[in-house]
């Protein structure tokens, strides 16, 4: 048998830099942890965004209580948005400077524009809170290098579509700076940090004392926050 | 009228004057573990020395508790303490010996040798000096992003980045894997080797007893274990863990039919480590 080396993702490295010892948990335990609430409408909205792009012309009711506000701002601002969706839901595999590295993004659309068309690159996220601009920088790299080795052509732009959860749902959209060589260098020496990190089995608890251990789904049997907390009164 | 009120400024007019000529001290600290600036102790004690000592007022702090208590074991099998200080601090005037209490303030310092008290007297000195004068950080946000992202990929630049597809089966949603990765057989054999278990002979028949599957005849115990799914490998370090909290138990019972180890099966199961 060959090696298997861990294939990393934008969630996987980003548990690992909020703290390596969740990212153990979650990647060398199998420790599942809760899901939370957001996840779990995350993924709903996924779903329903997802059948939604793949029949478009089809008006799908929603019958999920849970996210029909949700997805009535998806059908009203967003999905009229799209013009030809070429990739939905796509899964890809790459190797980042040898360092295996996977995603599903989830669309990559194609538009008219006066010099013939243009490819962008799509993702949808339901937030709490109005986001901070520049938050999924690292992700929406991997994501353009997947949707470009899928498609086998440059991706054009990149924008994020957020659903923000108040009690009026809202769209708010983020166009990206462009992705320049410079994220791609940015993104690889990252990806490389964390492999480096991970195959010296370097899994201290780094988040402890920060807000991570607050929405950690592992905090229950974590026991460096558990000693924490009994030491802090956190 | 002028130098009557000179003569007679108080220590409360004089720290709020310093307020006031302070300005913003910036972040130059960066945590790179976890991505983040941070206002470093020796950025506010070099803003506001200059200014304390113009105004001839010092200040006195006093460690008035410490606690030092086992935080958790780093992988590198080191125990590391968690420190917690309490510091109270007094302004005094040169020119009057007025004072005036500060804050008092906690401090944490997380070290696994000698060194937790010093942090957490850090971190408390620093944030007594931040709070009681109001220190703003004054970054902006923006431009420290372009900078940042400058210097990130300046930093970063080795040659052009090689990307190429992919190809490992077993690969899952967000970076899961059917199929044991190298980290989990890495963690298998780091923790046989903490419970004892350094050859062949006695870490099979352990793993085993918990997957209730063995090697093929003449297989390597690497190959053996990487041909494991990802489930069976988190089960089996979720049991060697447990293992260790009762080591001397569970050691004894799972090495019960074990025959022996041989000199050949220690050197390849050192091997896998």
């Amino acid at each position: 048998m060959s090696e298997r080396p861990v294939v990393f993702s934008a969630s996987s490295v980003n548990s690992y830099l909020t703290c390596r010892l969740a990212w153990y948990f979650t990647y060398v335990a199998g420790e599942t942890g809760l899901q939370s609430e957001p996840q779990r409408v995350g993924i709903k909205l996924h779903d329903y965004a997802e059948r939604s792009l793949k029949n478009l012309g089809t008006v799908f009711v929603c019958d999920d209580i849970e996210i029909m506000p949700l997805a009535g701002v998806w059908n009203r601002d967003i999905l009229p948005t799209y013009r030809w969706p070429l990739l939905i839901e796509a899964s890809f595999q790459l190797e980042i400077n040898d360092i295996p590295y996977s995603g599903i993004l989830d669309a990559v659309d194609e538009q008219d524009v006066p010099w013939g068309s243009a490819l962008i690159l799509r993702d949808l996220k339901s937030t709490g809170s109005r986001p901070q601009a520049g938050k999924y920088r690292f992700a929406m790299t991997g994501y353009k290098l997947g949707a470009e080795d899928l498609l086998g052509r440059k991706i054009d732009a990149a924008q994020l579509d957020y659903i923000v959860r108040t009690k009026h749902p809202y769209y708010w959209p983020e166009a990206l700076d462009p992705i320049t060589d410079d994220d791609v260098a940015v993104f690889a020496n990252t990806l490389e940090g964390v492999g480096n990190g991970v195959a010296r089995s370097d899994f201290e608890p780094t988040g402890l004392g920060t807000w991570a251990c607050k929405a950690c789904s592992h905090a229950a049997i974590c026991g460096p926050y558990t000693r924490f907390k009994e030491v802090t009164d956190d | 009228m002028t130098e009557k009120a000179t003569e007679k400024i108080g220590l409360v007019t004089k720290l709020s004057t310093i307020m006031g000529e302070l300005g913003s001290v910036k972040k130059e600290g960066f945590n790179k573990a976890q991505g983040y600036k941070f206002v470093r102790e020796s950025d506010v004690v070099a803003a506001l020395v200059p200014l304390l000592a113009k105004h001839h007022i010092i200040l006195h702090t006093s460690v008035t508790s410490h606690d030092m208590r086992p935080l958790y074991t780093t992988s590198s099998g080191s125990q590391m303490w968690l420190t917690t200080i309490t510091v109270d601090g007094t302004w005094i005037d040169g020119d009057t010996g007025e004072t005036l209490p500060a804050s008092t303030f906690v401090g944490y310092g997380a070290d696994t040798g000698d060194k937790g008290v010093y942090k957490a007297m850090t971190g408390a000195e620093k944030y007594m000096l931040m709070k009681g004068f109001l220190i703003s950080t004054g970054d902006d946000p923006e431009a420290d992003e372009k900078v940042d992202k400058a210097a990130a990929a300046a930093g970063a630049a080795k040659g052009p980045v090689k990307v190429t597809r992919g190809t490992q089966a077993g690969v899952q949603r967000g970076g899961k894997s059917d199929l044991a990765t190298t980290a989990q057989v890495s963690e298998i054999a780091r923790q046989s080797a903490a419970l004892g278990l350094t050859s062949v002979e006695e870490i099979i028949p352990v793993i085993v007893k918990i997957i209730g599957s063995e090697p093929a005849e003449g297989q390597e115990i690497r190959e053996w274990l990487g041909g494991l799914t990802s489930e069976q490998a988190s089960g089996i370090i979720t049991s060697l863990a447990g293992m260790a909290a009762f080591s001397d138990v569970a050691v004894d019972v799972a090495v019960d039919d074990v025959d022996g180890g041989s000199q050949d099966g220690e050197s390849e199961a050192l091997a896998i480590v």
